[in-house]
């Protein structure tokens, strides 16, 4: 194996088991699926048992620099190549992000995890290498704003409204006036006037959490979704969360319905290098 | 991360777990994550790292949505959940 990494590779390497086993550069179809990077200090005797995005090839951490790359070997041409494309194919992109989602999970369970952003793939160990060493400062800025914090899920949705015949009673311009106006509303997102009470529920959230990111965009078109968010909270602050959670529920009656999902990876934190 | 994702559920003063869905994990997973080596694109080009412009599939991420609220498959279930 080529030991490319300075001394810093090479400490982490001493470090951590389950570091991976390379294949020869000569191997023109080998990548490197990258789900996440960990800091050797804090993962030693980390390992992965989830199998990896291709749901057969072990994950096996690569030492760089002060840090670990957490990787699967996939084929170049069998499943790196074809990836743009694949990635439109709704069944593969849900079972290529379960995969992804249990290994960085499984990752973010045992040491303070970077997730890798889906689909990342390097095609020599060499040029991860390289990259990583590149961007050290700003991963280590990373870890220090997710250090002790889980990621979580927050969505308001309005809650069903009884079934009135509507269509009886408005007219269709009135009624395509309505659906542009809903349609609009929805694209704007964050434009359109929030309720009061979300309001200050969403100013609640961002002083307690380390910070607080606008929700994915899977779900924006979910029917009934009035406000969404992404929250870095410190472990320690969950309780004081799901106090506000409940109050929120308990003060907003039969308005509205709020999901909490969680803990998550910090997904929606770690966003630079662009 | 002290456990698998969970999903908690609360109108008024009800409360109740549900099972993570496929758009909860989509939301997170492909919501962001470290962008190495800047952006774009492809081997063919001899650059080293396949990044891929999620913006440019949204458009049928959208539509999964549709998929995955109505008939998400029995295995993709299990696993969202598992």
């Amino acid at each position: 194996m080529a030991t490319r990494s300075k001394t810093g590779g090479q400490a982490a390497r001493a470090q951590a088991k389950n570091i991976a086993s390379i294949a020869p550069a000569a191997d023109r179809d080998t990548a490197f699926y990258l789900y996440g990077i960990t800091q050797a200090s804090d993962s030693a005797g980390a390992a992965v048992s989830q199998p990896g995005i291709d749901g057969s090839a072990p994950v096996k951490a690569i030492a760089c620099d002060s840090f670990l790359c957490w990787i699967s070997q996939v084929s170049r041409r069998g499943f790196a190549d074809p990836l743009q494309e694949r990635m439109e194919d709704i069944d593969w992109l849900a079972a290529a992000g379960l995969r992804h989602q249990r290994v960085v999970g499984e990752l973010a369970r045992q040491a303070a995890t970077l997730p890798a952003r889906f689909g990342t793939i390097f095609l020599s160990e060499e040029s991860l290498r390289k990259d990583i060493k590149a961007r050290r400062a700003e991963l280590n800025r990373s870890f220090r704003l997710i250090a002790s914090t889980d990621e979580w899920g927050v969505k308001i949705f309005r809650a069903p409204r009884p079934a009135v015949p509507r269509v009886a009673t408005v007219s269709g311009a009135d009624y395509l006036r309505r659906k542009a106006e809903e349609f609009s509303a929805r694209k704007e997102g964050g434009s359109r006037e929030l309720p009061a009470r979300i309001k200050s529920f969403a100013a609640e959230l961002k002083k307690m959490a380390r910070a607080v990111a606008p929700g994915g965009e899977v779900s924006r078109g979910q029917a009934d979704l009035e406000w969404q968010a992404a929250v870095l909270l410190p472990r320690k602050a969950k309780p004081r969360f799901d106090r506000a959670v409940r109050r929120f529920a308990q003060a907003s009656n039969q308005a509205y319905r709020i999901e909490v999902t969680g803990p998550w990876p910090p997904y929606s934190f770690v966003r630079h290098g662009r | 991360m002290a456990d698998k994702p969970s999903k908690v559920v609360q109108i008024a003063g009800q409360r109740r777990e549900e099972d993570v869905s496929l758009v909860d994990i989509l939301d997170h997973v492909l919501h962001a994550g470290v962008v190495l080596h800047g952006s774009v694109v492809i081997s063919l080009a001899g650059v080293d790292l396949i990044y891929l412009n999620l913006n440019a599939v949204l458009t049928s991420v959208e539509t999964a949505l549709r998929y995955a609220n109505k008939e998400l498959p029995a295995r993709s279930r299990k696993a969202a959940s598992s």
